[in-house]
């Protein structure tokens, strides 16, 4: 008879017993008998990382201090590293931060009284460029370590006594190294900066492109409108730019060509446009209806290999029974309650954040109409500029309230450096509760967010609207002859008036 | 029993009858230290028991003993894995070995097994006598087969053994309230309790510290180190047979008695979450039509969190504290089902009939796999990790090996049916006798249950007066999990489980006939609207509300 019996070796297993030093034998065994269903563990898990989430969420982190003293319209943060960002007040006051020590390291008043607009960096970083309503682009020379700092504030003839910083008397621009700053033709609202040549764009009655060694814009793109709000540059596809205009259109330009290439009529103004640095052709501008709309810029005809969407030029024309394909949106990002002012891609692509004059500031996945995290406080006011920070970690909202605030971009996760086993942790509760985000319990704790009451009351009442209109629509339906009901438009195109190229 | 006896927990005495006369003498601690000497390991084994008569009884006591049995333990383990050389040598050759082989580094392990050198040889014929004096049996498995106790002192049938999940404590319960818990590696006493009250049934709760005995009029909980009583479950009335559920931190019991034939609401089984005191549902069992009986025994299947209970009218239960009834019935014998058993991986199952027939089950197909009749009818079954039957009848064991494979694998359900000879009832059809893989008899008391030890090749038997420990080669699970309850789990392990068995409690609305239950829920979340899925979800909730309200009622007239 060939026998053999289970025998382990007690000491093996409990480890060596003369001292601190025993070390536990540890086995895996994946064997059903030995461990719970899967499924309804699984289940149980992701409930109890929802709550676990839900409870560690504490999204603030700080206000920058000592802040500006009036609101704060302009952010920006350096392109080559994450531990610098510029902001930008009314009051005329720019300010350059120095994140991990939360300190502010320079503090200008190019002209006091001049509402600052907007910020940017330059191309290289090497300074920072704030416009005004005073007609001014200013500069201030950012070292690349970020500790040294100067700002050069240059009178351009016929401006006379710009009051700069406090080490460049007025007048000495021409004197300090040929820096500069730009005097433009009108009040301008908007900037920013060419991704890889030494080229910005400002918005003003029209979009000027400025080479940052020239004190004339070398060229100006107009599209029959005198008032432009925003610019952007595209990160990836670097002769892009886009503009909003208070014609309540977003014009697209290549700078490569003479004349702008598309325009796209909103039915309310768009505040922002925010390029996704991932993905080239895609769009998100923020509008006065309250929503955000994404949009993919091949699609709003003219771009794509197909025929129906041809360009239109001379000489050729379009046959007449193909129909042009409606332009729409490629998501709708539903849920501000007013007006967004700002919006700032994460430079994976993948997140969005965006301000709005609610006083809330809300973080989208990219494909999500719906948002995934509020941000509030109860002195928060409208938030007129938003900013991912260059590492994706970070929010930084600046508002009415003259405060610059600081927030996580993901609330639940601990800021410290995490272990592997800690990350891996986080990781397998955020793909549990993803994973079983439909069931109700879990649906409930993990999506539940709490608004302030002003926004909870324009919430119910956007919803009152929407079913009123949806009823709206179902009587015209119903009172309508069998196909002659109007066709109604999806929400994607409904707020598209027209394109023109 | 007016003034409190010493411990009961005595070695077994040399039995003359006895079918292995020379381990019967050896208790354990004699049988760890010189399990070669046998024949002086009498004088050993009653000079061990003598000390352990006076010393045990009270826990502090029973700590002291237990400190010195360790000791005289672990000198006789350490001396088992010398041979020639050191434990650490040892460990380092067999991790050599392994590092050798690379098939051998993914199966470190590998169960053990009894099997016929010659075409004529019969397993079944192999007494554990023969089997202990085997050479490559060692000394460890000889001192571990060799506890055993005699209980005759104590004046009572015992009715209930059981393993703790890690299979580092046993439990035994005699019917007039002797109740111990048994460190039996270290051969020790945890508790030991004299109930002074009729116990019908005892099982440890999700670990060794806590363990629950089914008494006359209510359910308690004990704690298994210091023996007091941890709480008393009154709403288990007069509990016939105790269950529960570790994933779930149920327990479940039926009432014993002429409740148990009632249709009354009160006759139903209880589950009582141990982790909160509620009680969580009542599936009725006397509800008219069902014509179910008396749930007798019961067995609790772990992968789903059903229970499956043996009736008295022949039916096999299986039970959700969600369902109002039976999730399902399975017609399976002809007489009163006498014992029931589940496979630990939930895919088969045993049923036993006072007609004397043995029937297993596909949990899959739903079907009835074989069935062979023995001589009584069988007292006790268990289904071991590795899927070894046992099931005793009067004073008889019998290990069954691979009786699944022929019917089931590769077969359809029909054909495998056809071969098992019946379908539906299975008394209906008896299939050609099954060789059973090992007999033992244990003569002079009728063997009241029969349980596997987790993780070793080991069956624990208690007969109405003894104790026994028995070796199946290949029964027991060969692969430690850490993160499952293991013997060798360590203090800070066993504290973190507890947390994590807390945390991660299945509801009870998770179990089922299978365990897709989440994936059902996710889909249904998915496509129902919201308004919808709540309503359906409160209509849910409003219907078992208004059930157990009803049955309260019932209860209440």
């Amino acid at each position: 008879m060939k026998v053999k019996v289970l025998s382990r070796s007690d000491a093996s297993w409990n480890g060596t017993t003369d001292g601190a030093g025993a070390v536990r034998r540890t086995g895996r065994n994946p064997a059903p008998h030995l461990h719970p269903p899967l499924r309804p563990l699984e289940a149980v898990r992701a409930l109890n990382a929802a709550k676990v989430g839900r409870m560690l969420a504490r999204p603030f982190l700080f206000s920058l201090e000592p802040g500006h003293v009036d609101g704060v319209y302009g952010l920006a943060r350096s392109r080559t590293t994450t531990s610098l960002v510029a902001s930008a007040s009314a009051d005329g006051e720019l300010k350059l931060w120095h994140l991990p020590s939360q300190r502010s390291i320079a503090v200008r008043t190019p002209l006091p009284r001049a509402f600052i607009r907007d910020v940017a960096f330059s191309c290289d970083s090497s300074r920072v460029l704030a416009v005004s309503d005073a007609k001014l682009v200013y500069a201030m020379r950012v070292a690349a370590d970020g500790d040294t700092l100067q700002a050069r504030a240059g009178p351009v003839e016929g401006v006379g006594g710009v009051h700069g910083g406090e080490e460049t008397p007025a007048g000495a621009s021409a004197a300090v190294g040929g820096e500069m700053s730009y005097l433009a033709s009108a009040p301008l609202s908007a900037i920013d900066a060419h991704y890889k040549r030494p080229v910005f764009a400002t918005a003003s009655d029209a979009v000027e492109v400025w080479d940052e060694t020239r004190s004339e814009p070398i060229q100006r793109l107009t599209w029959g409108v005198d008032s432009l709000h925003t610019v952007s540059w595209n990160p990836v596809e670097q002769d892009l730019l886009a503009s909003a205009a208070s014609d309540r259109s977003v014009t697209l330009y290549d700078i490569r060509e003479r004349t702008p290439l598309r325009k796209l009529v909103m039915a309310l103004r768009a505040n922002t446009v925010a390029w996704n640095p991932m993905e080239a052709f895609n769009f998100t501008i923020g509008c006065d209806d309250g929503n955000c709309y994404s949009f993919d810029m091949r699609l709003l005809g003219g771009f794509s290999g197909d025929k129906a969407a041809r360009p239109v030029t001379a000489g050729t024309r379009r046959s007449r029974d193909v129909k042009e394909p409606a332009v729409r949106a490629r998501t709708v990002h539903k849920d501000h309650v007013g007006a967004v002012m700002s919006v700032s891609y994460s430079p994976t692509g993948r997140e969005f954040a965006s301000g709005s004059y609610d006083r809330t500031v809300r973080l989208w996945d990219a494909q999500a109409s719906r948002s995934k995290e509020v941000y509030h406080t109860r002195r928060m006011q409208k938030v007129f500029s938003v900013l991912y920070s260059g590492d994706g970690r970070y929010v930084l909202s600046g508002s009415d309230d003259s405060d610059v605030r600081v927030w996580k971009a993901d609330a639940a996760r601990p800021i410290k450096p995490l272990l592997p086993p800690e990350q891996a942790a986080l990781n397998s509760a955020s793909a549990l509760v993803e994973r079983y985000s439909a069931l109700p319990d879990v649906r409930r704790i993990a999506k539940k967010r709490h608004v302030p009451k002003p926004v909870k009351a324009a919430q119910l009442m956007r919803a009152e609207i929407a079913a009123n209109e949806e009823r709206k629509h179902r009587n015209v339906v119903a009172n309508s002859g069998k196909g002659k009901a109007p066709k109604r438009k999806s929400v994607k195109e409904r707020s598209i008036v027209t394109t023109l190229e | 029993m007016a003034e409190t006896p010493g411990s009961l927990l005595s070695p077994l005495k040399n039995d003359s009858n006895d079918a292995t006369p020379d381990l019967g003498t050896t208790d354990a601690v004699a049988g760890a230290t010189a399990p070669s000497h046998m024949a002086a390991s009498g004088e050993a084994a009653a000079k061990a028991s003598g000390k352990r008569r006076v010393k045990a009884g009270v826990s502090v006591k029973a700590k002291a003993e237990k400190s010195s049995g360790k000791g005289r333990v672990k000198k006789g383990t350490a001396s088992a894995g010398r041979g020639g050389a050191t434990g650490r040598d040892r460990g380092a050759r067999e991790a050599n070995d392994a590092v050798k082989d690379a098939a051998s580094v993914l199966h470190t392990v590998s169960g053990g097994f009894l099997e016929p050198s010659h075409p004529l040889e019969r397993t079944s014929r192999l007494s554990q006598a023969a089997l202990l004096v085997h050479p490559s049996v060692d000394a460890a498995t000889r001192s571990r087969a060799a506890f055993s106790l005699s209980l005759a002192s104590s004046q009572q049938t015992y009715v209930a053994a059981a393993y703790s999940r890690s299979g580092r404590s046993l439990l035994l319960a005699g019917g007039a309230g002797h109740v111990a818990a048994i460190d039996w590696r270290a051969a020790t006493p945890r508790a030991e309790l004299f109930l002074n009250d009729k116990v019908r049934d005892a099982t440890f709760l999700h670990n060794d510290g806590l363990f629950a005995v089914a008494q006359r009029k209510a359910a308690y909980i004990y704690d298994a180190t210091s023996g007091g009583q941890v709480h008393v479950l009154r709403s288990h009335v007069s509990p016939a047979w105790l269950a529960f559920l570790p994933h779930h931190l149920l327990l479940a019991s039926a009432p014993a008695g002429a409740l148990a034939n009632t249709p009354s609401a009160a006759n139903a089984i209880y589950y009582t979450d141990v982790s909160t005191g509620e009680v969580v549902g009542r599936p009725r069992v006397g509800t008219p039509g069902l014509a179910l009986g008396a749930a007798r025994c019961a067995a609790v299947n772990v992968s789903t969190g059903t229970l499956h209970t043996g009736h008295s009218a022949g039916v096999v239960g299986i039970w959700s504290p969600s369902a109002g009834a039976p999730l399902a019935r399975i017609l399976s014998h002809k007489a009163g089902v006498t014992a029931v058993a589940v496979a630990p991986d939930g895919r088969w199952a045993a049923t036993a009939g006072a007609d004397a027939v043995t029937a297993v089950w596909d949990l899959r197909t739903w079907q009835q796999v074989r069935a062979f009749r023995n001589y009584a009818p069988v007292t006790s079954l268990d289904i071991s990790a590795t899927g070894v039957l046992a099931l005793s009848y009067s004073s008889t064991v019998e290990l069954y090996k691979d009786i699944y494979a022929g019917a089931g694998a590769g077969m359809s359900p029909a054909a495998a049916a056809a071969q098992a000879g019946s379908v539906g009832r299975g008394g209906g059809g008896v299939s050609a006798p099954v060789r059973p893989y090992m007999v033992e008899r244990l003569p002079g008391s009728p063997v009241a249950r029969v349980r596997f030890c987790p993780y070793e090749d080991l069956l624990g038997v208690i007969t109405t007066a003894s104790f026994r420990t028995l070796v199946v080669p290949g029964a027991g699970e060969a692969a430690l999990d850490s993160r499952a309850p293991n013997p060798y789990e360590s203090r800070r392990s066993r504290r973190e489980q507890e947390v994590r068995a807390a945390l991660e409690k299945l509801p009870p609305a998770s179990i089922g006939l299978t365990t897709d239950w989440a994936k059902g829920r996710n889909k249904i979340g998915k496509q129902l609207g919201r308004k919808r899925l709540a309503s359906e979800v409160a209509a849910r909730a409003g219907r078992q509300e208004r059930n157990l309200h009803r049955a309260g009622a019932a209860k209440g007239k």
